[in-house]
């Protein structure tokens, strides 16, 4: 009898290998390398702007929302260049990818432990009677930051595939 | 308990890329004997991912050879020199 785990897990299958695919030319440290940078500039600048972004009829607001939207396209550019290797299931993955994962995991959840602690502070700190928004802008930047780092974090550190004489080789006939 | 800590001077070496030259396996054709993706065949044999006990008794399963043959805490020697260069010193 098939579980519903073994249905989540076929699915996760076919979509890792329907990714798997994507944007070959990109598929090198130095582009990923660039993408996670691009992420952090436009996450960063989403949480400054985010700061003073919490009145609901404000162009402010209007241009977060666009930060936040190429925030979350350069994070799913993240995520199919490494395979969406902080995000896939277990299974998917073998012992050296789960190390790396757990590693950039760990970071991940740092970030967004002092993030939050640090929006706690600042929230504390600010009246927010003429920003009513500001707790939601301000925590759903952090979020998009915390919840990304793994990825970005693998992105830089992924090595570029090397070369294999064998297989060239092979292809040479 | 005795902790688990690997420190720079406790590498493991190993022969992978000699043994898989020998036996005309590609990095993706032995990482699918082994169950793991290639990037980490690539990542065993740089010295950049020291493999589980499970992973390298798969490996040497596919080489038939026994774990010290595959693996060492010292650099290996060429093949040659370890059959032909015995009695030299």
């Amino acid at each position: 009898m098939t579980t519903f785990k073994d249905r989540f897990h076929e699915q996760q299958e076919r979509q890792a290998a329907a990714y798997a695919d994507w944007l070959p030319g990109w598929r090198n440290r130095r582009t990923r390398r660039r993408v996670a940078v691009a992420w952090l500039i436009a996450a960063l600048t989403t949480i400054g702007l985010g700061t003073v972004a919490g009145s609901p009829d404000s162009t402010v607001l209007l241009v977060w929302m666009v930060l936040l939207l190429i925030t979350i396209m350069l994070q799913l550019l993240n995520k199919v260049l490494t395979n969406n290797m902080g995000e896939r299931s277990a299974r998917l993955l073998d012992e050296r990818e789960l190390a790396l994962r757990g590693r950039s995991s760990y970071v991940g959840f740092l970030v967004a432990t002092w993030s939050m602690i640090a929006a706690a502070v600042a929230f504390a700190a600010t009246p927010i009677g003429s920003l009513p928004l500001a707790p939601f802008v301000v925590l759903m930047s952090l979020g998009m930051l915390a919840a990304n780092t793994p990825s970005a974090l693998l992105a830089w550190q992924l090595p570029d595939d090397e070369p294999d004489p064998i297989a060239e080789g092979d292809s040479r006939g | 308990m005795s902790p688990v800590r690997r420190g720079k001077e406790l590498p493991i070496h190993n022969r992978l890329q000699v043994l898989r030259a020998e036996r005309g396996l590609t990095r993706a054709q032995l990482a699918e004997l082994v169950e793991v993706n290639p990037q980490t065949i690539g990542a065993l044999e740089r010295g950049d991912h020291y493999p589980s006990l499970d992973l390298a008794f798969r490996l040497c399963e596919v080489f038939a050879l026994p774990v010290e043959a595959v693996f060492s805490r010292t650099p290996f020697q060429p093949l040659s020199t370890q059959l032909y260069g015995k009695g030299e010193s």
